[in-house]
């Protein structure tokens, strides 16, 4: 199965496309001027490097965070949008574990920057080569969300700590989480071709969600106000 | 006008809707109120907005869809609104309709909303004649536009503080009455009589085509700050006409210096009983045939916009996979 990954959950925009033998393209870009005009021509793009026609898509995977409100609903209104063009099966995957999906360890805490003096974390552990969540996401200053993985794994000796918010935020967490090791710089951005692969595998097995069902996980709750009708 | 079904989407502002367009026929047309959600606000929330679309987005054009007794292989054209409006709640409709359009292969177009106001007299009334005058009253705009020609817009004037819609949502919730406020002022005013509270004439002073409410709004809250306050209903027909009359008088004024071949109203206030009658009465004195939407074709919805899609359609007009969304649209400028 041929399966289109979309993640716009954060600074980064990508687009991938995945099968069987594994990453067959890629683009990737770092701040976007807005993903909204990115996304669509990028997967375009692709699709034309490999002399494919858009019906060569044969599933739908969308990063659905946390992450930036409008950057989740761009990628998930575009990815849905077209697999409902084609009814294609697509689901969505969590923003956290594909980023930690990248890393070969037993323990596994994905950390991206949330803005705001905040990051958005989540533990998961690998046994048996399967990659688990250990912990639900949380969404908070540096401190909190390492007591929430504390929480959820105990001991961080021998944890492998990966994601943007190592950025702003390594000394924080490296002082909080002591003993854990952080993850190849390279590692640190997710990637649709991650998001790809992980949906692949779960479409593969039945794993398609009704498409209105697929839904950003926003992990934050902004203080609404009114501002009038624009 | 392309002859095939053509679907629109519509996200501006607080109404996700969807509908089927084909030639003149309107096939269906379905839209989610957020009204509910942003009633205790007293006006539309951005974020709340965009939150409801991508929630509401798939099942409703999954209607208008299934309504209209077709799928996507069957449309001859996607149409969306681009502009103007709330970038994050038109970039929901935007990014899905880019994403239907890509994978499907069906030619998309980006429409304007303020265009879209006009063209619902399209579905209700057929072409209309040319050079027309066109005002488009909203709770986001108060434009008087002069349409030389198909496609072409000339802005003669606009509000330059709050939309008229607005001016409504402001003055019901000073009165302390329901948001939307338009229709809450609307039926409070029949029992009310207008000439028991003065208002101001906006821009009384001046010969331009702009419109002002801003100082019917503070009026409104003067009155009802004063002691003892004036009846609410009194307070209500009286703002109503005044907001009335400004909007009247500068469309008349319009009309008598460049004689069009009809006058075109749309937006929400447009289903105002109130300023649909006043303009029934002027037109027929000036002679101009008057075209007014039904109520439900006023307030926003996507028929118009998959109207207006199909005429820029048939003329060739396509938008790129790089399609944006725009807080700011002109209609006058070089926006396709
Ligand atoms: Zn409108």
């Amino acid at each position: 199965m041929r399966v289109l990954g979309v993640e716009s959950a954060t600074d980064v925009a990508s687009v991938a496309l995945v099968d069987s033998t594994g990453l067959l393209s890629e683009r990737t870009v770092r701040r976007p001027m807005r993903s909204l005009e990115w996304l669509a021509p990028a997967i375009l793009g692709m699709l034309q490097d490999l002399g494919l026609a858009p019906d060569a898509v044969e599933g739908v995977a969308v990063s659905v965070g946390p992450g930036s409100f409008t950057g989740l609903r761009v990628g998930i209104a575009t990815a849905v949008g077209w697999a409902r063009a084609r009814g294609l099966p697509a689901c969505g995957v969590a923003t956290l574990e594909a980023l930690a999906a990248a890393v070969e360890a037993p323990v596994v805490a994905a950390v991206t920057d949330a803005k705001r003096g905040e990051v958005a974390g989540a533990l998961f552990v690998r046994r048996d080569g399967v990659l688990r969540r250990a912990s639900e996401d949380a969404v908070g200053p540096p401190e909190a969300v390492a007591e929430h993985l504390l929480r959820a794994g105990e001991d961080p000796r021998g944890w492998v700590v990966v994601g943007d918010a190592l950025g702003r935020h390594g000394d924080v967490l490296g002082r909080r989480l002591a003993g854990a090791r952080f993850a190849a710089r390279a590692l640190w951005c997710p990637r649709a071709a991650t998001v790809a692969w992980l949906g692949r595998e779960r479409l593969l097995v039945g794993g398609a969600e009704p498409l209105s069902a697929i839904q950003p996980r926003y992990g934050r709750t902004p203080a609404f106000r009114e501002v009038g009708r624009a | 006008m392309l002859e095939g079904p053509v679907l629109g989407v519509e996200t501006s502002c607080d109404e996700t809707a969807a509908a089927v367009v084909c030639g003149m026929e309107l096939r269906s047309n379905v839209v989610a109120s957020q009204a509910d959600l942003h009633h205790r606000y007293g006006g539309v929330v951005p974020e709340l907005a965009s939150r409801r679309h991508v929630e509401r987005l798939v099942p409703v054009v999954d209607e208008a869809l299934e309504r209209a007794g077709l799928d996507v292989p069957d449309l001859a054209g996607i149409a969306v609104t681009c502009g103007p409006g709330l970038v994050g709640a038109l970039s929901v409709g935007v990014a899905f309709a880019k994403g239907l359009s890509l994978a499907s292969g069906k030619p998309l177009v980006g429409v304007n909303h303020l265009e879209g106001h006009i063209y619902a007299n399209v579905l209700v009334h057929g072409p209309f004649p040319v050079p027309a005058l066109a005002l488009v009253v909203s709770g986001a705009h108060t434009d008087l536009l002069w349409i030389p020609e198909y496609g072409r817009y000339r802005v003669l004037g606009r509000t330059r503080d709050d939309a008229a819609g607005e001016a409504f949502d402001k003055a019901a919730r000073a009165m302390g009455l329901g948001y939307p406020g338009g229709p809450a002022i609307d039926r409070l005013s029949q029992r009310g009589d207008a000439a028991r509270v003065p208002m101001p004439e906006p821009l009384a002073s001046e010969d331009g085509y702009d419109f002002s409410f801003s100082g019917l709004k503070t009026a409104v809250l003067r009155a009802v700050r004063s002691t003892p306050p004036p009846d609410v209903a009194d307070l209500a027909a009286a703002f109503q006409h005044a907001v009335v009359s400004h909007l009247v008088r500068r469309t008349v004024r319009a009309a008598e210096a460049f004689r069009p071949a009809c006058l075109l109203v749309g937006g929400g206030v447009a289903a105002n009983r109130a300023l649909r009658d006043r303009l029934e009465t002027e037109a027929q004195r000036l002679g101009v045939p008057l075209f007014v939407p039904p109520p439900w074709l006023c307030t926003d919805n996507a028929a118009m916009i998959a109207c207006t899609g199909a005429f820029r359609l048939a003329r060739g007009e396509r938008a790129g996979p790089d399609l944006g969304a725009w807080a700011d649209l002109p209609l006058d400028g070089a926006s396709g």
